[in-house]
C-alpha cells in the first residue's frame, strides 16, 4: 500500500509559486550587478566590416563592452555538437538577430543607451532561409566547414558526411531491404508534410546573472541543462569545470527553449571582463531570435499490400537548423529512429538531414522532433487506410505493434499494450464509419484519430542522485533535475518519501549547485521520473537500509518497520534522530545506460512515451476556420507519482499541439523574422481550449509494491496536429499537408473542390 | 527605455488646451496609455512632455441626452465603463457587444475610448461601429471646439484630423429608433482584428428603409459603401436573406484589403464577405 | 533632460505608503525594484500576455504599460497581499488544489485577474471565467486546471457549488 505514491501531495513549490515567493533568476539582484545588454543584427548574413563601439565606451556607467575586436577568449565558440556558435559575432553574421555586441552598465537605461551608440558596418552577402534555399546547388555555404564531434551510433545506423554543403549532419537508419519490400508490395504511396518552424515560448525568457570574481564563475540561470552551461562556460575560458558554479533557481517554463547557452555565455564575458556581477535578461523579442524548432520537411513512401499489411517505408527528414547547430543533430537522429512509427514494417530505409540556413538557430523544443514526424507518420498512415478503403482505426490496429514486440533490433520492447489503448480511445468518442464520410453541409463536424509511440527518457542519459538523513531527521534530495514547472521536485521527493514510508513533506529538496549536486546531463526528453527516477530510487532505498541497520543497531533488534516518517519497534515509535545519534546517512543512486552495438542509436530507449489523442473538430467553410470541440488523449505513464502532475503535462501538451496544429509559425521576410512578438505569434490561450478536453492516464504496470513510472511531458503534443487534420480529411476529402493549418488554405482547398 | 519627460497634469480642458497649444510638437496627450506607453517603450514616439489629461474634469461620464436623443461619452471614459454602462445597455446594446470585445480586460479598464479613436489604429473596433452609428467627434482647443463627423474625423492610417493643438473630448453617438436592428462582427484570429463588420438596418414593415454598413481594419480607415447601403432600401427581409452573400461580395469588391501575416487579398474579401452576409443574416432575425 | 521626480501617497496591500518615483518610471520597475516586490513578473512586455498583472482600485491592469506615479491616491494589490499573514486566500488554495499552476511565472497575474473576476462575479460560470481570463497566457497547464482552479475558488468562497 503506498504511502505517496500515486497520491496528490501538495507541491513543494506550491506555496511559493501562488504567493509570489518562488525566486526566479530574474528576482535576484546582486551588489554591485551590472545590466548587459545585447545588440543584434538585423541582416541575414553580411560580413561584418567594422564594428565602432568608442562612443559607447566612453558614456559614463559603460563598465565593459564586448566585440570581435574586444574579445578576451581565445576560442570563443561553443556548441553540443559541432562548435559552431561564437558568443559574439567574429567574421560574419550568421542570421538576423545574431548578437554583434554587448555592453555592461550600472543600469539598464545607460546600457540601451550605449547600444544606440554602437555603429556596425556590414557588407551583406546572399542568404539562404527554407531548407529548398539551404539545399539548392549553387546555395551560398552558411558555414565553411567545422570541427564536429563524432556520431557514434549502433547497427543499422550511421552518419553520412557531405562536404561543401549546408547539410551537417546526415544520419541514416536501414532494416531489411526497402527497395525488396516495395517490390512485394501492391502499392505503394509517398507523401509530403511540412512543419513550420515556432517558438517554445516560457514565460521566462533566457536570463542569466554571472559574478566572475577573478578566479572562479558562479552563474545563475534560468537553464535546463545546469553541467552543459557549467562544462561550455569552462570550455570557452579554458578552465577546469570546478572553477564554474552554476546555480538554478526556478524557472518559469522551459520547453526546450532553455537547454543549451542562452544568455550565460555574454553574460559571462562581460563579467570576466569587468570583474563585477553581470545580468543579461533577453527580452520576449530576443527569446525570438535566440531559438526556435527546426522547420521540418518529411517525405514518407510507403509500400503497403492489398490486405493492408505495410511491407516497406522509406523517408526523409529535412530540418532547418537555422544558422547554428544547436542540439539538431539529435533531433535529425531522433526524428530518424521515429520514422516507421509504431507499426510493424519489416524493410525501412530513413534518411534525417540537418542543414544551416541563415535563419534563427533552432534546437529542442517539447516533442524533440517526435511531434513533427507524428504528424507526418498519422497523416500519412490515415491517407494509406483511406487509398486502401479501410477504416483508419482497424488499418492501425492491423499494423501496430504488440505490447512485448520489438520496435527495433536489440532496443526495449514496445512496454505498453497500444492497441487496446487505440481500442478504448475509439470506444470512448463513438468512432463510427459515419466519421469517415465528407459532409456537405456549411458547417461540418467530424473525428480523427491519431497514434503516436515516440522514445521517451533520452538516449544515454547519466543521472546521478544523492539522498541524506541528517543528524536531526531531515531527509534532503539532492538531484540535478531543474523544475522548469513540470513537479519534477515534489514527484521525485514523493519517491524518497516512499521508501521511507513518511509524509513527502519530510523530505526536502536541494537547490540545484553544479558545486555539489552531483551531475546530471539535463532536464529534457521526458526524463525527469524515469532515468533521474531510478537513481533516487535507489539513493533512497540505500539510505534507508543503511539507517535500519544503524536503528537495529541501536535498539538492538532486527525487527523494526517505517510507518509515517518514524521507526517503529516493539510498539513504540522513535523518530529518525532518536537513532541515529548524531550520524548522517548518505545513501548514493544512478541511472546509466550501457552502449549496446546491436541497438540503433547505441543505446536502449528508457521507455516508450505514448499519446494517442481524438479530435472533433468542426470546419466553416465559409472561413476555413476550425474549432476543436472536443479532445480526447489518452497516455501511458506506467505508474502515477502525482495524478495532478500528470494530468497538468498532458493537457498543457495538448495545448502546444493545439498551437502547432493551428496557430503557430515564424514567419520570415527579407530573411529576418517578422513577427518576434506575441501581437503577431498567436499563442495558444483560454478561448483555444476545446469545450471537451480530456486526459486519460493509464498505468499500463500497476504492481502493487514496485514502481515503473514513465514519464507524459511531451506525451499531450504528439497526437494533436495528426488527429485534427484526420477529422479535416473526413469531412471535407482534403489532406492538409502543411503545419500550421491555415484558415486560408482550408478555404480555398474547400472552394477549389467546389468549383 | 522610456527617456525622462515632463508630466503636467491639468484639472480643466482649458488647461490641457493651453499647455498643448505651449508645447506642440514636443508634447503628447497622455489618456489611458495603452497605445502611447507602447510607443515610448519601442521608442517609435517620443516626448519630451506629456499632458495626462486623466484628472480633466467632466471627460469621463457616460449620459443619454433625451433631448438629442444621443449618447454623450467623454473621451476619458475607459472600454470598461462603456461595457459595463447601465445607460449605454439600454440605449445601445451593440456599443456594449462591442466593447466588451475590445483587447482583453486589462486594456479595457485603462484604455479609453477617445485615446482610441485619436491613435487612429486601422485595426481597432470602436471605430467601425462608430462609424456605422454616424458619431460625432467634439474637439477642443484655444481657439474653441468643432464637432466633426466621425467619417471626416478618421484620414489616415494612425492620422485623425486633429488638428495639432486639439484635444478629443467628447464622443456622440446618435441613437437609433426602435425599428433598427444591428450587427458587429469581427475575425480576429491574431491579436487585434483582422477584418469587422458593422451593420444598420432600419425597418418599416419587413421592408429595409434603411441600412448602414461599415467594414473596418481592410484599409487605413473604416469605411461606409454607399451604393450598397442605397441598394437595400426597399428590399424585403428574405429578399436580403437571399442574396446575402452577393451583397457580401458587392462589399468586399468594393474595399481594399491589404495582405499580411493573416491573410492574402482574396482571403480577407472572403472574410468581408462572410462577416457581412452573416451580419444582415442578424439583422433580419433580430428585425 | 535629468529625471522629474514625483511624491506619490498610496495604499500597497493594505498599508499606506508614500514614495517619490520618476515621471518615466513604469510601474512594474517600481513594484519589482523600489518595493521589492518580485512576485509581479515581466514576461512580453507589451500587455499581451498578463505576467504583469496587478489590481489597481479594483482593476486588473498590465504593470508594464503604466506609470508609477498613477499609483497617487490609489490602492495596489500585488499577489503578496493577497494571503492573511499564513492564511492563503481561497484562490491561492484552490490552484494548489487543482493544479492551476506550473512553472509559476504566469501564477501572480492568472491569481490576481481571477480575483478581479471573482470580486464583480462571484459564481461565474465556465464559460464566463474562459472568456474573462481569456486575457492572459499560460504555457504550462493547457488551461483546464486553472479553469477549474477558480471554479473551486467560487466554490470556497461563496459555499455554493459551482
Amino acid at each position: 500500500m503506498s504511502t505517496t505514491i500515486g497520491k496528490h501531495v501538495e507541491r513543494f513549490d506550491a506555496r511559493e509559486k501562488v504567493t509570489g515567493k518562488s525566486v526566479y533568476t530574474g528576482d535576484i539582484k546582486l551588489p554591485g550587478m551590472l545590466h548587459g545588454k545585447v545588440l543584434r543584427s538585423y541582416l541575414p548574413h553580411a560580413r561584418i566590416r567594422r564594428v565602432d563601439v568608442e562612443d559607447a565606451v566612453a558614456m559614463p556607467g559603460v563598465v565593459a563592452a564586448l566585440t570581435r575586436d574586444r574579445l578576451p577568449i581565445a576560442s570563443p565558440y561553443y556548441g553540443s555538437f559541432v562548435k559552431d556558435q561564437p558568443v559574439v559575432a567574429l567574421d560574419k553574421v550568421h542570421y538576423a538577430g545574431e548578437i554583434v555586441a554587448a555592453v555592461a552598465a550600472e543600469d539598464e537605461a545607460i546600457a540601451e543607451e550605449a547600444l544606440k551608440r554602437i555603429s556596425i558596418e556590414y557588407e551583406e552577402l546572399p542568404a539562404v532561409i527554407t531548407i529548398e534555399d539551404a539545399l539548392n546547388k549553387d546555395a551560398p555555404l552558411v558555414h565553411e566547414r567545422l570541427e564536429k564531434k563524432p556520431a557514434v551510433f549502433g547497427r543499422g545506423m550511421k552518419s553520412i558526411e557531405h562536404d561543401g554543403s549546408n547539410i551537417y549532419f546526415h544520419v541514416q537508419y536501414e532494416r531489411g531491404d526497402v527497395e525488396d519490400g516495395f517490390r512485394s508490395a501492391d502499392f505503394i504511396f509517398e507523401d509530403s508534410f511540412f512543419s513550420a518552424a515556432n517558438q517554445q515560448y516560457p514565460l521566462e525568457s533566457q536570463i542569466a546573472i554571472v559574478d566572475f570574481n577573478g578566479e572562479d564563475f558562479t552563474i545563475w540561470s534560468a537553464t535546463q541543462s545546469p553541467f552543459r552551461i557549467r562544462d561550455e562556460i569552462a570550455g570557452l575560458f579554458k578552465v577546469d569545470s570546478k572553477r564554474v558554479r552554476v546555480v538554478i533557481p526556478y524557472l518559469g517554463g522551459g520547453f526546450g527553449a532553455k537547454s543549451v547557452i542562452g544568455a550565460e555565455a555574454v553574460a559571462a564575458t562581460l563579467s570576466y571582463m569587468s570583474k563585477r556581477p553581470v545580468r543579461v535578461a533577453f527580452s520576449a523579442d530576443e527569446m525570438f531570435k535566440t531559438i526556435c524548432q527546426p522547420a521540418a520537411k518529411m517525405i514518407i513512401k510507403t509500400g503497403v499490400k492489398r490486405d493492408g499489411t505495410i511491407v516497406a517505408r522509406r523517408s526523409e527528414i529535412y530540418l532547418n537548423s537555422g544558422a547554428y547547430s544547436n542540439s539538431v543533430s539529435s533531433i535529425a537522429t531522433k526524428s530518424c529512429y521515429r520514422a516507421h512509427g509504431p507499426y510493424r514494417i519489416p524493410n525501412v530505409t530513413t534518411d534525417a538531414y540537418a542543414i544551416y540556413s541563415n535563419t534563427v538557430p533552432a534546437g529542442a523544443f517539447r516533442g524533440f522532433g517526435g511531434h513533427q514526424t507524428a504528424f507526418a507518420i498519422e497523416s500519412h498512415t490515415d491517407m494509406l487506410a483511406h487509398r486502401l478503403r479501410v477504416d483508419p482505426v482497424e488499418f492501425r490496429l492491423k499494423n501496430l505493434l504488440e505490447k512485448g514486440e520489438e520496435y527495433a533490433a536489440e532496443d526495449t520492447p514496445i512496454d505498453c499494450d497500444v492497441k487496446d489503448l487505440l481500442r478504448q480511445l475509439s470506444r470512448a468518442i463513438g468512432w463510427t464509419p459515419e466519421d469517415r464520410k465528407p459532409q456537405q453541409t456549411t458547417t461540418k463536424r467530424t473525428k480523427g484519430v491519431a497514434c503516436v509511440v515516440k522514445d521517451g527518457g533520452g538516449t544515454k542519459k547519466e543521472a546521478n542522485a544523492i539522498v541524506k538523513v541528517q543528524a536531526d531527521g531531515r531527509i534532503v534530495l539532492i538531484c540535478g533535475t531543474v523544475e522548469i514547472g513540470q513537479g519534477s521536485s515534489t514527484a521525485l521527493s514523493q519517491v524518497v518519501a516512499e521508501q521511507f514510508s513518511c509524509p513527502a513533506e519530510m523530505v526536502e529538496f536541494a537547490t540545484i549547485d553544479t558545486a555539489y549536486t552531483p551531475y546530471d546531463t539535463a532536464t529534457n526528453a521526458t526524463s525527469g521520473v524515469f532515468t533521474m527516477g531510478r537513481a533516487v530510487l535507489q539513493a533512497a532505498q540505500g539510505a534507508r537500509d543503511r539507517m535500519l541497520s544503524i536503528a537495529a543497531m541501536a535498539l538492538d533488534t532486527s525487527e523494526l518497520s517505517l510507518e509515517n516518517g518514524k521507526i517503529v519497534c516493539r510498539g513504540k515509535a522513535f523518530n529518525f534522530q532518536e537513532v541515529l545519534h548524531g550520524t548522517e546517512i548518505v545513501g548514493t543512486g544512478e541511472c546509466k545506460f550501457d552502449r549496446n552495438e546491436q541497438i540503433p542509436i547505441g543505446y536502449p530507449t528508457p521507455f516508450w512515451e505514448i499519446g494517442l489523442g481524438a479530435a472533433e473538430i468542426e470546419i466553416d467553410e465559409m472561413t476555413g476556420d476550425i474549432r476543436i470541440l472536443k479532445f480526447r488523449s489518452i497516455t501511458d505513464v506506467g505508474r502515477i507519482i502525482n495524478p495532478l502532475h500528470c494530468r497538468g503535462q498532458e493537457e498543457g501538451g495538448i495545448l502546444f499541439g493545439i498551437g502547432q496544429t493551428l496557430l503557430e509559425e515564424l514567419v520570415y521576410e527579407d530573411g529576418r523574422l517578422i513577427n518576434p512578438n506575441l501581437t503577431d505569434y498567436r499563442l495558444p490561450r483560454f478561448r483555444d481550449l476545446p469545450d471537451s478536453l480530456v486526459s486519460v492516464i493509464h498505468e499500463e504496470e500497476e504492481i502493487v509494491g514496485s514502481y515503473q513510472p514513465k514519464g507524459s511531458g511531451e506525451s499531450g503534443i504528439l497526437a494533436v496536429s495528426a488527429a485534427v487534420c484526420n477529422a479535416i480529411y473526413n469531412c471535407t476529402g482534403i489532406r492538409m499537408l502543411d503545419l500550421p493549418v491555415k484558415r486560408e488554405n482550408v478555404w480555398k482547398a474547400m472552394h477549389s473542390i467546389r468549383e | 527605455m522610456i527617456s525622462p519627460f515632463q508630466l503636467h497634469r491639468p484639472k480643466t480642458i482649458e488647461e490641457a488646451c493651453a499647455l498643448l497649444a505651449q508645447y506642440g510638437e514636443q508634447a503628447k496627450i497622455l489618456a489611458g496609455g495603452s497605445e502611447l506607453i507602447l510607443l515610448l517603450k519601442m521608442n517609435l514616439a517620443a516626448a519630451a512632455h506629456l499632458i495626462d489629461i486623466k484628472g480633466v474634469a467632466g471627460m469621463d461620464t457616460i449620459r443619454f441626452e433625451p433631448e438629442s436623443q444621443a449618447l454623450k461619452v467623454g473621451g476619458l471614459v475607459t472600454h470598461r465603463s462603456l461595457e459595463t454602462s447601465r445607460v449605454a445597455l439600454e440605449h445601445f446594446p451593440l456599443l456594449v457587444e462591442m466593447e466588451n470585445q475590445v483587447a482583453n480586460i486589462r486594456v479595457r479598464n485603462i484604455g479609453t475610448l477617445g485615446g482610441n479613436l485619436c491613435f487612429a489604429e486601422p485595426h481597432a473596433d470602436p471605430g467601425t461601429l462608430l462609424t456605422a452609428f454616424g458619431a460625432r467627434i467634439k474637439v477642443r482647443s484655444t481657439h474653441g471646439e468643432r464637432l466633426l463627423d466621425i467619417r471626416d474625423f478618421f484620414v489616415d492610417y494612425y492620422q485623425t484630423a486633429l488638428e495639432r493643438d486639439e484635444i478629443l473630448t467628447e464622443v456622440e453617438i446618435p441613437k437609433l429608433p426602435a425599428n433598427w436592428s444591428g450587427a458587429y462582427l469581427r475575425f480576429c484570429p491574431g491579436e487585434r482584428p483582422s477584418v469587422a463588420a458593422a451593420i444598420l438596418m432600419q425597418w418599416a414593415d419587413g421592408t429595409c428603409a434603411d441600412a448602414r454598413l461599415t467594414l473596418g481594419c481592410v484599409g487605413p480607415k473604416p469605411v461606409r459603401i454607399p451604393e450598397v447601403e442605397v441598394a437595400l432600401r426597399g428590399k424585403a427581409a428574405g429578399e436580403i436573406l437571399a442574396e446575402g452573400v452577393n451583397i457580401g461580395t458587392k462589399m468586399s469588391d468594393a474595399c481594399d484589403p491589404p495582405a499580411d501575416i493573416w491573410g492574402s487579398v482574396d482571403y480577407k474579401r472572403q472574410i468581408v464577405k462572410t462577416l457581412v452576409s452573416r451580419g444582415l443574416q442578424k439583422c433580419v432575425r433580430d428585425a | 533632460m535629468d529625471a522629474v521626480v514625483i511624491p506619490i501617497h498610496f495604499r500597497l496591500n493594505g498599508e499606506n505608503r508614500q514614495a517619490e518615483v520618476r515621471t518615466h518610471e513604469l510601474l512594474i520597475d517600481f513594484i519589482r525594484d523600489r518595493l521589492d516586490l518580485t512576485g509581479t513578473k515581466r514576461s512580453c512586455d507589451i500587455e499581451i500576455c498578463g505576467a504583469c498583472t496587478v489590481i489597481l482600485d479594483g482593476k486588473a491592469v498590465s504593470s508594464c504599460s503604466i506609470f508609477a506615479y498613477e499609483l497617487d491616491g490609489k490602492e495596489l494589490t500585488t499577489i503578496e497581499g493577497l494571503a492573511q499573514g499564513d492564511k492563503l486566500h481561497p484562490l491561492q488554495e484552490a490552484f494548489i488544489e487543482r493544479g492551476g499552476f506550473q512553472c509559476g511565472f504566469c501564477t501572480s497575474g492568472m491569481i490576481l485577474l481571477a480575483k478581479t473576476l471573482l470580486d464583480q462575479k462571484p459564481n461565474p460560470t465556465r464559460k464566463e471565467i474562459q472568456h474573462y481570463m481569456d486575457a492572459n497566457i499560460c504555457r504550462c497547464t493547457g488551461y483546464q486546471m486553472i479553469l477549474e482552479s477558480i471554479m473551486l475558488a467560487a466554490e470556497k468562497m461563496t459555499g455554493k457549488p459551482a
